[in-house]
């Protein structure tokens, strides 16, 4: 293991987000932007392997110029260096043309025998940036990691969740992997890396330095269009009672608590 | 408040919240019935805090009093008491830091910064605001100093590893016979008295000290003798600070926790943030809130550009001290019952906020210093 | 792209079974196919698929392409991307819909990057518009906004559909669709091997954390009803939470308990029993996705907040209930 890559994305820090009335957009201007927190997880996973193979970590993210504030706390957390993928032809990308770009960033960083993602960002919700990474780079997946552990002769070992509980799966370097929350917990960045992060400049690559096939990157690369945004209705609060005697409702229950999945 | 804060202090705050967020504040009300959190402060050492200002040379995150004073004001959203000890621990640390010899840093602040708590005792059973007037002696013998007297209100004491200790070396003078010592707690001439049961803050732990024929080495004379006073008086400037932040934390969690109770206790048809009265009590808090931390984050910036800023912490101090108990008083009235009950929390920050009008520097003594210091000024 | 306007169900399956969410999905691609005109076709990958086609056929499905492999056994990303591939390009479907499971979300965007086509997340709707696209409903920021998003100028349009938000249709007796077996060359991935599998699932017990939370208060800690709510807990895989008076019994620490004073939670489900619902209780899981709760007093406020409520001993209940989850797991 010599070189990981971290990818990661800036999300605002509450999900509280609104809608403009007038305008029909996001109002989140005054929102603060912080780390994805699965993005955590997988900084954090990267520093573990580095702190026993001594590899070098790279942290990089695509989007506006804001977005090297999560570069700097990936720094501080303990990655070696950072890139920002920053470009006005970058914008208004979808999880094509954002994997497309980020895959460019990987291929100008000389490769990664490891790149590890979030299971998803808590903003859009999605999940779909790491394969399509992997499909794009040439590279086998593994998504929702829990447990990593390196194995012999270049092998990965990865405990994943699975449809029927989880399962552990072995792949061969170089890997894609998106990790979950319960995988680690993130360590906070020491002061003194907070104060060299802050710090550093941090190199930003636009479609130019990245070889950008230009159909592929921003909204030109994205294949799917946001047609509407809107406030979901406010969830019915009307209580419904169940009757009967206790063996009768508590029958019902169970049928209303398998139709809504949670049993 | 817009302040612009640089990118590190931003970055440090973020992670102080963070982490108050999740490791402190689950621990306030434990602490208020067990005391001093060991563990918190093993991680808090873990992560750095205790040097946080201190340069790297000496293991430290190499910040300014901006980015300490950040520090103390998010975790004393979470707890107050934290931050109190951790403001004790600096007002003893940063007597070497800004007065000691290299030798001292290199022995003292890298520990400090990394693994042990440090406690500053100046007060005494019958000298507090008259600082002047404390008793204990530090004689000359042969290649040292031999100390003996009792000291009072000693916070982190028991709990420190190096103790900062005021004591007369020319009983001749008043302010100019004081001398600061530095003391390792393995020392068999330090005994650490009995513990005070305090109406608040009672995460952290005050306690007396005895000094019992206490022999220390000339290595452990702090500046010059006579400096004794002086060293304090510069410490307790910052201390002042930190006082102010704990004060902006602790109203601030006041006010929060107010404007969430306001929203869901329904009374005559409504939540009662609809009704007038509850407003001007929010608005009030609000109001000094804002001021607090202007006037906090205002000093620590003179400090960090090393100008003199005696009175402005103390105006600070006032301030603080007196807007926090009037939050928490505001946030038990808008809680009602519930706010004088011990399962709540505004009648834990009303006792926690009491003292900010008392340690390091009564309301009445600073208020003197300042009308003094205003009235030589032009 | 051409006027294909078919719709293609992937027919996710472990173990001979089929997942869950496939029958929602062809249910609501029936729906879809007849506001535009195209049939709806189930796609299913594996080894020795036995009846599952003929299961397919009676949930819906107009059609079934099956592709059987020895390679196709065990789910791997590459193997079944580049099956479904080969396939997509040999039959060009319109619409391409996967269940939003852990399988689903693992390959749907695999494929997506093969295609070089748009793909939906975790999609809550489906809709077809005056021209026959595919309007794909999908929350973002935590389900607090919803987003509807189009695919228009390549095809498939393929989303990945959160199970349990469409309901699957009565079932076809007799179904009369067709059964297509495709004899595809499936790649094999040497990079990647499925070495065990297991299906603990490990139940989260605290509150802060469970995804599940049974709740008692005071009108449920008579002798023998706590250890009930144990058992419940343990059946239901769901963390044991306590209000205020039971915190002192000594059985429950301050951090078992949930409200203003204690734990603020957000689980999936939180059932009540003989929780009252004060307010300094209600606002510590009042944002709760799923309320049930069962008290004795008609007029409880907690039922003010409930999705649903039963109204009697909360004991009894809790028994029957158990009694009732047991039956139902066998």
């Amino acid at each position: 293991m010599k070189k990981i890559v971290v990818c990661v994305k800036q999300v605002p820090a509450t999900n509280d987000v609104r809608i403009d009335p007038v305008t029909k957009n996001l109002v989140r201007e005054s929102v603060e932007g912080v780390m994805n927190p699965y993005d955590k997880n997988a900084v954090e996973e990267a520093i573990r392997i580095k702190e026993k193979t001594g590899c070098n970590v790279i942290a990089i993210s695509m989007g506006p110029p804001q977005y090297s504030e999560s570069l700097r706390e990936a720094l501080a957390m303990g990655c070696d260096d950072a890139v920002l993928l920053s470009s006005r032809a970058f914008g208004g990308a979808d999880t094509l043309a954002t994997a497309y770009t980020l895959s460019k960033g990987i291929e100008r960083l000389g490769g990664a025998d490891l790149v590890l993602f979030g299971r998803h960002a808590v903003d859009a919700d999605t999940g779909q940036v790491g394969p399509i990474t992997a499909e794009f780079l040439g590279l086998p997946q593994v998504t929702f990691a829990t447990r990593l552990e390196l194995g012999d002769d270049g092998w990965l070992i990865a405990d994943r969740l699975s449809p029927i509980g989880s399962e552990t799966v072995k792949v061969k370097l170089p890997a894609v992997v998106t990790v979950t929350g319960e995988i680690n917990t993130p360590r906070y960045p020491a002061p003194i890396r907070i104060m060299k992060a802050a710090r550093r400049d941090i190199p930003v690559y636009n479609e130019q330095e990245l070889g950008c096939d230009l159909e592929r990157i921003g909204i030109k690369g994205s294949r799917t269009v946001v047609t509407s945004v809107f406030t979901p209705p406010k969830p019915d609060r009307s209580t419904v009672m169940i009757e009967g005697n206790a063996e009768e409702a508590a029958a019902r229950l169970v049928g209303i608590l398998s139709d809504a999945g949670v049993l | 408040m817009f302040v612009e804060f640089t990118t590190e202090q931003k970055m440090v705050q973020k992670m102080v919240r963070e982490f108050a967020e999740k490791e402190v504040a689950p621990l306030n009300q434990e602490m208020d019935r067990n005391g001093f959190p060991h563990k918190l402060f093993d991680k808090m050492k873990e992560n750095g805090f205790l040097g946080i200002h201190f340069p790297e040379k000496y293991k430290g995150g190499d910040g300014d009093a901006v980015t300490s004073a950040l520090t103390i004001y998010e975790l004393a959203k979470a707890s107050a008491s934290v931050a109190l000890a951790l403001d004790a621990h600096w007002l003893a640390a940063d007597t070497i830091l800004v007065h000691g010899s290299e030798e001292q840093k290199q022995k003292y602040l890298s520990r400090a910064a990394t693994d042990t708590i440090f406690a500053f005792s100046l007060t005494e059973p019958c000298a507090g605001s008259d600082a002047a007037g404390i008793q204990t002696v530090a004689e000359q013998s042969g290649e040292g100093y031999v100390l003996n007297g009792t000291k009072a209100w000693c916070t982190n004491g028991g709990v420190s590893g190096v103790y900062v200790i005021l004591a007369k070396t020319d009983k001749t003078k008043g302010a100019k016979g004081i001398s600061a010592f530095i003391v390792e707690e393995s020392n068999p001439g330090l005994k650490v008295g009995k513990k005070e049961d305090k109406m608040g803050m009672r995460g952290s732990q005050t306690t007396e000290l005895i000094l019992d024929d206490c022999r220390v080495g000339r290595d452990a004379l702090l500046g010059k003798e006579g400096d004794g006073f002086k060293i304090a008086m510069m410490a307790l400037d910052g201390a002042r600070i930190s006082i102010g932040a704990i004060g902006a934390g602790l109203s601030e969690t006041a006010l929060r926790v107010s404007k969430e109770y306001a929203k869901q206790r329904q009374a005559f048809g409504g939540p009662i943030a609809n009704l007038q009265a509850i407003q001007f009590k929010i608005a009030e808090m609000a109001i000094g809130i804002e001021a607090i931390k202007l006037m906090t984050f205002d000093v620590a910036r003179m400090k960090a550009a090393g100008m003199r800023h005696t009175k402005e912490a103390a105006m600070v101090k006032v301030f603080a001290g007196a807007h926090s108990v009037q939050c928490a008083l505001e946030a038990i009235q808008i809680h009602g019952g519930y706010g004088y009950s011990r399962e709540y929390l505004p009648e834990l920050l009303l006792r926690d906020a009491k003292l900010l009008q008392i340690g390091e520097g009564a309301t009445e003594v600073l208020l003197m210093l300042i009308g003094r210091t205003e009235l030589a000024e032009k | 792209m051409n006027d294909n306007r078919n719709i293609w169900v992937f027919a996710e399956q472990s173990d001979g079974r089929l997942a869950g969410v496939v029958a929602e999905l062809l249910a609501k691609a029936r729906e879809l196919g007849r506001k535009t005109g195209g049939s709806v076709t189930a796609i299913l990958l594996g080894d020795d698929l036995g009846e599952i086609s003929s299961e397919l056929l009676a949930c819906g499905a107009e059609g079934v392409i099956e592709v059987e492999s020895p390679r196709l056994r065990d789910y791997k990303p590459v193997p079944y991307a580049s099956a479904l591939q080969a396939l997509v390009e040999k039959h060009r479907p319109a619409v391409l819909l996967f269940g939003a499971t852990t399988l689903g979300r693992d390959l749907a965007p695999r494929l997506q990057a093969k295609l070089l086509t748009g793909l939906t997340a975790d999609c809550l709707d489906l809709d077809a518009d005056e021209n026959g696209l595919l309007v794909q409903t999908k929350p973002s920021y935590g389900d607090n906004i919803m987003c509807q998003i189009i695919c228009p100028d390549t095809r498939p349009q393929m989303a990945t559909v959160r199970p349990k938000v469409f309901s699957p249709a009565g079932r076809i007796e007799n179904p009369t669709g067709q059964v297509i077996k495709e004899d595809i060359d499936v790649p094999d991935d040497e990079n990647y091997q499925v070495v065990g599998r297991s299906t603990a699932n490990v139940c989260e017990t605290s509150v802060a954390d469970a995804d599940k939370i049974v709740c008692i208060g005071r009108g449920a800690c008579g002798e023998g009803t706590v250890e009930t709510a144990r058992d419940l807990a343990g059946e239901l895989c769901a963390a044991l939470g306590v209000t205020r008076p039971l915190t002192d019994s000594g059985q429950f620490t301050h951090d078992d308990q949930i409200g203003q004073s204690g734990t603020t939670v957000k689980p999936k489900l939180i059932i009540n029993f003989g929780v009252s619902g004060a307010v300094q209780y209600t606002v510590g899981m009042q944002n709760s996705e799923l309320i049930v709760s069962v008290n004795k007093n008609e007029d409880a406020p907690i039922f003010g907040l409930s999705h649903y409520g039963y109204v009697g001993d909360a004991a009894e209940f809790m028994t029957a209930f158990l009694e009732a989850l047991k039956n139902y797991r066998k």
